[in-house]
C-alpha cells in the first residue's frame, strides 16, 4: 500500500546541471523558442491561475524571500511561485490570531496562534506544492509552488500561459492547479519551432470551499 | 311479507352504502393524513441524516486528526496505522451514533477500520462512489451499505488538510432502534427495506419480515399508498425514499394502523347498524299494522259475502273508518239490506216480481196476516191450447208458452198489477192487492187491453214464423176477498182467496160464447168500479156457475187499430160505461 499526496509533486533535480552549464555558450541561439499552453478543465474551459513548467532545468532563479500575508481571514496571495530554498514569512494583518499549517511533504510547518509578524521563516529546500492551511479558519488555504526551474508561466484570464526561451528538443511539461484532483499533469513535448503551441486538460474538483463570513460574527455583526 | 323483504332489501342496500361510504371518507381522510405524515417523516429522516453529515464534517476539518494523519503519511507503520485506527475509534465515540468508521486513500485504498478486520471485508466501497464525492460541491455523498444483515447509512467525505488527502467513510446502523426513534416521533410503525425484505423495523413489523421475504417489491412502488396485512392488521402508508444519495435499493416503510385509524368510523358504523336495525323493526311493524288494518275489514267483508251466500241476510260489517275500506263495508251493508228486502218480497209473494213492484210493495205496509181487500181479479186463457199443445214439442211448446206469458206479465205488471199464478196455460193477476189502489178496476181493464195489444204483434211474429196465431180469452171481476199469506208454515205465498176469484175464471169461459163476441168480459162489478171511460159493451144477464142468480156482464171491447182512446166512440163508451 502506497500513501500518497493528492498535492505535492516532487520535481527531481537534474544530475546534468554540469553537463548543460558546460553547453549553455555553444546552444545559445536555442533558447529562443517559446512554449505556448492553453490549459483547459473538463469541461473544455479555460482555466486561470494554473502554473505551467518545464522541469528538470539547469536554469534556476536565486531563492527569493516572500510574503503571503493573512488579512480578513484570507491569505494574500493564494498561489505563490518560487525557486527551491526560497524562504516565505507569514505576517498576520488581522486582528484576530491565526495558526498557519502545512501538512505537505515539501514541507510541513505548524506556527500556533500568533499576531502580527510571522513567528518564523520557513525555508523551502524541496520542490513541490506546499498547501497552507489555518487551524482557526477551516476556508483558508494558499499554495506555494516550489519550484526547480526557471521556465514556469502561469495562465492568464484566457488560460494560456506563454514560457519563453525554451531549448529545442523533448520537453517535460507539468501543469497544476489548486483545484486540481492528484498530483500534477505531465506532458512531453517536442520544441522544434519558434511558438510551440499545445494544449492540457485538467480534472478539476468544484469549487467546494465555503466562503468566509464577511464579519467575524456571522450573522450577529 | 314481499314488503318486509324489500324493506330489508332497501335497508340493507342503505346500510352498505352509507357503510361504504363511511369507509372510503375515512381512508380518504388516512391517506391525507398519511401524505402529511409522511413528509414529516420524510423531514425528520432528512434531517437525521444531515445530523450525520454535520458530525462528518466536523471530523473532516478536525486539525489533530488530520496532523495524526500526516504523521503516518511522513512515517508510514504499524504503530502509526495503530494510532490513526485508535484516533478513528475515538472520533467514533466522539460521534456516538456512528457504526464504524473507515479512511481511505485518495485512491481508494483502506488506510484505517474501526471495523474487526473480519467484517472489514464486507464493506466494499465502490470506486465510483468516491468518485461521486470529488465530483460533488461539498465533496461528500451519501450512500446505503450492507453489513451481513444490517443496513448501514454512510456518508462520505474528504479529510482536509486543508486539501482533499484521504477519504472519512462514517456508518451509522439503519436499525431497530433508529426504526424506533422515527416512528416514536412520526407515530408510523417504521421499516428500513433493502429489496423488498424488511431488515430492521418497530416491532410490529417484524412479523412482516416474513411476509415479505422472498417476495422482493411486493411491499409497493415508493409514493404509492399501500395496504399490508401484518399480523391480522391492516396497516395503510407509503414506502419512503431516504434521503441519501444511493440509497441502493433501500427504502422506508411507514405504516399506520388502518383499524386504530378507522375506529370512530367503526363505532359509528355499529351505530348505523344498530339505528338500520331499529328503523327495519319499526318499519315491520307498520307492515304487519297496516297489513292488519286493511286485510281485517277484507276478511270480514268476505265472511259476509259467505253468510250472504248461505243466505243469512242479517249479516251486517261494522264500519270502523271513513276510508275505502269503511265505504265498502257500507256500501255491502246497504247492498245487504237490498237484498233482505228482495228476499222479503219474494216470501211475501212466492213470485219474482219487477224490482218497482217489489219496492212498491216493500215501501207500504203489507198485511200478511190475511185482510178482507177490494180488489180486480183478471185471468187469462189460451184459445184452443190443449188442441195445440199436441201439435207440438215439449220444448217448442215451453218456449212458445214462455214468449207468451212474458208478454202478458209484462203487460200486467205495466198496468201496476201482480201475476199471482200462472195454470197451466192460464194466467191470474191480481190488481189492488197486496198494495191498494182507488183505481184497480182500471188497471186490470187497461191489462186486458194491453194483453190483447201484445198478442196481436205476437201473433204477427208467430205467423211470419209459420205459426198459428194465439187467441186468448180474458175475464175480469171485482169484488171484496181475502188476502194474505196461504200455504204451510215452510212454505205459503200471498195470495187471493174469494167468490169473485172464481168468477173472473168463469167470466174468462163467457169468452168462449160466440154471439158474445168478446175477448174480454167483466162483472158488473168491476164496471161499477171503474173510474175512467172505457168501451163497454152490455152483454146482458148471464146464469154462471157456482153463483145463484144470473149475474149481468160486460165485454170490454178491443180493437187492434185504435182501442179505447178513439174519441168517436166516446159518447156511447160513456152511454155503455158508468151511466147506465
Amino acid at each position: 500500500m502506497k500513501i500518497t499526496s493528492s498535492n505535492s509533486v516532487r520535481v527531481s533535480s537534474s544530475s546534468l546541471g554540469a553537463v548543460v552549464a558546460a553547453c549553455i555558450g555553444w546552444l545559445s541561439t536555442a533558447f529562443a523558442m517559446d512554449l505556448r499552453v492553453a490549459v483547459k478543465d473538463q469541461n473544455g474551459q479555460p482555466v486561470e491561475n494554473a502554473v505551467v513548467w518545464v522541469a528538470p532545468s539547469a536554469r534556476h532563479s536565486n531563492p527569493v524571500g516572500r510574503e503571503i500575508v493573512q488579512k480578513n481571514r484570507q491569505f494574500i496571495p493564494e498561489v505563490t511561485i518560487v525557486p527551491v530554498n526560497s524562504t516565505v514569512t507569514f505576517p498576520n494583518r488581522d486582528t484576530v490570531q491565526h495558526h498557519v499549517y502545512s501538512f505537505s511533504p515539501a514541507k510541513t510547518f505548524d506556527f500556533p496562534l500568533y499576531i502580527g509578524e510571522s513567528p518564523g521563516t520557513v525555508k523551502l529546500d524541496k520542490p513541490g506544492v506546499v498547501t497552507l492551511g489555518c487551524n482557526i479558519h477551516d476556508w483558508m488555504a494558499a499554495y506555494i509552488v516550489v519550484l526547480d526551474t526557471d521556465f514556469y508561466a502561469r495562465t492568464d484570464a484566457m488560460g494560456v500561459a506563454t514560457i519563453a526561451g525554451l531549448p529545442s528538443g523533448a520537453a517535460n511539461v507539468q501543469v497544476w492547479h489548486p483545484r486540481l484532483r492528484g498530483s500534477p499533469v505531465r506532458v512531453f513535448v517536442n520544441i522544434d519551432s519558434a511558438t510551440t503551441a499545445t494544449e492540457v486538460g485538467l480534472r478539476l474538483r468544484p469549487a467546494f470551499r465555503r466562503t468566509p463570513p464577511d464579519t467575524e460574527g456571522g450573522i450577529y455583526p | 311479507m314481499v314488503l318486509l323483504l324489500l324493506l330489508l332489501a332497501t335497508q340493507g342496500a342503505t346500510y352498505f352504502l352509507v357503510a361504504s361510504a363511511a369507509e372510503s371518507n375515512a381512508r380518504a381522510q388516512i391517506e391525507e393524513e398519511i401524505e402529511g405524515a409522511t413528509r414529516i417523516f420524510e423531514q425528520l429522516a432528512g434531517e437525521r441524516v444531515q445530523e450525520l453529515e454535520l458530525a462528518v464534517r466536523l471530523l473532516s476539518s478536525d486539525f489533530a486528526f488530520s496532523s495524526t494523519f500526516a504523521k503516518l503519511r511522513e512515517n508510514d507503520g504499524p504503530v502509526a496505522r495503530a494510532t490513526l485506527r485508535s484516533a478513528l475509534q475515538n472520533y467514533r465515540t466522539r460521534i456516538g451514533a456512528a457504526s464504524f468508521l473507515r479512511l481511505i486513500s485518495m485512491d481508494g485504498e483502506p488506510v484505517a477500520d474501526t471495523l474487526p478486520p473480519d467484517m472489514a471485508g464486507d464493506l466494499v466501497l465502490d470506486e465510483r462512489l468516491l468518485q461521486a464525492a470529488d465530483d460533488s460541491h461539498d465533496l461528500e455523498v451519501t450512500t446505503v451499505e450492507r453489513i451481513r444483515d444490517t443496513l448501514h447509512l454512510v456518508v462520505i467525505r474528504p479529510l482536509l488538510t486543508p486539501e482533499p488527502s484521504a477519504w472519512i467513510a462514517v456508518g451509522f446502523p439503519l436499525d431497530d432502534k433508529l426504526a424506533s426513534d422515527l416512528g416514536g416521533l412520526s407515530d408510523f410503525e417504521v421499516g428500513f427495506v433493502h429489496k423488498g425484505q424488511v431488515v430492521a423495523s418497530t416491532e410490529p413489523l417484524k412479523q412482516a419480515e416474513s411476509l415479505s421475504r422472498g417476495k422482493p417489491g411486493a411491499a409497493g412502488q415508493a409514493g404509492q399508498l399501500l395496504t399490508v396485512v401484518i399480523g391480522g392488521k391492516r396497516y395503510l402508508g407509503k414506502m419512503a425514499q431516504l434521503s441519501a444519495d444511493y440509497s441502493k435499493n433501500t427504502e422506508v416503510l411507514m405504516l399506520r394502523s388502518l383499524e386504530g385509524e378507522l375506529a370512530p368510523f367503526q363505532r359509528l358504523q355499529r351505530t348505523l347498524l344498530v339505528l338500520n336495525v331499529l328503523a327495519l323493526a319499526a318499519s315491520g311493524l307498520g307492515a304487519v299494522f297496516v297489513g292488519r288494518s286493511v286485510t281485517r275489514p277484507v276478511m270480514e267483508l268476505a265472511g259476509g259475502v259467505e253468510r250472504i251466500e248461505r243466505g243469512d241476510f242479517r249479516t251486517r260489517v261494522a264500519v270502523k273508518s271513513r276510508d275505502e275500506l269503511g265505504r265498502l263495508a257500507s256500501a255491502f251493508n246497504k247492498m245487504v239490506l237490498g237484498l233482505q228486502e228482495r228476499d222479503r218480497v219474494r216470501d211475501l209473494l212466492g213470485k219474482v216480481v219487477s224490482p218497482q213492484i217489489a219496492h212498491e210493495l216493500v215501501g207500504s205496509r203489507v198485511e200478511v196476516e190475511g185482510e178482507l181487500r177490494e180488489a180486480t181479479i183478471l185471468f187469462t186463457d189460451l184459445r184452443g191450447f190443449t188442441a195445440f199443445s199436441e201439435t207440438q214439442s215439449p220444448q217448442a211448446l215451453l218456449g212458445q208458452l214462455n214468449a207468451y206469458f212474458t208478454e202478458v206479465t209484462g203487460a200486467v205488471e205495466s198496468a201496476g198489477g201482480v201475476v199471482d199464478k200462472y195454470i197451466g196455460d192460464a194466467v191470474m193477476a191480481i190488481f189492488g192487492a197486496p198494495v191498494a189502489v182507488s183505481d184497480h178496476a182500471d188497471r186490470a181493464v187497461a191489462a186486458a187491453l194491453a194483453i190483447l195489444q201484445a198478442e196481436e204483434s205476437l201473433n204477427q211474429k208467430r205467423i211470419a214464423q209459420g205459426l198459428q196465431p194465439l187467441r186468448t180469452g180474458i175475464g175480469i171481476s171485482t169484488g171484496v176477498m181475502v188476502a194474505g199469506n196461504i200455504g204451510s208454515s215452510s212454505r205459503y205465498n200471498y195470495t187471493v182467496i174469494g167468490n169473485d176469484v172464481n168468477l173472473a175464471s168463469r167470466l174468462e169461459s163467457l169468452t168462449k160464447v160466440t154471439r158474445f163476441k168478446a175477448r174480454i168480459v167483466c162483472s158488473d162489478a168491476t164496471r161499477e168500479a171503474l173510474q175512467r171511460l172505457w168501451p163497454l159493451r152490455d152483454l146482458g144477464e148471464s146464469e154462471i156457475r157456482g153463483k145463484e142468480h144470473p149475474i149481468r156482464i160486460w165485454a170490454v171491447d178491443f180493437d187492434s187499430s185504435g182501442t179505447s182512446s178513439n174519441t168517436e166512440q166516446e159518447g156511447e163508451l160513456h152511454a155503455y160505461g158508468k151511466k147506465d
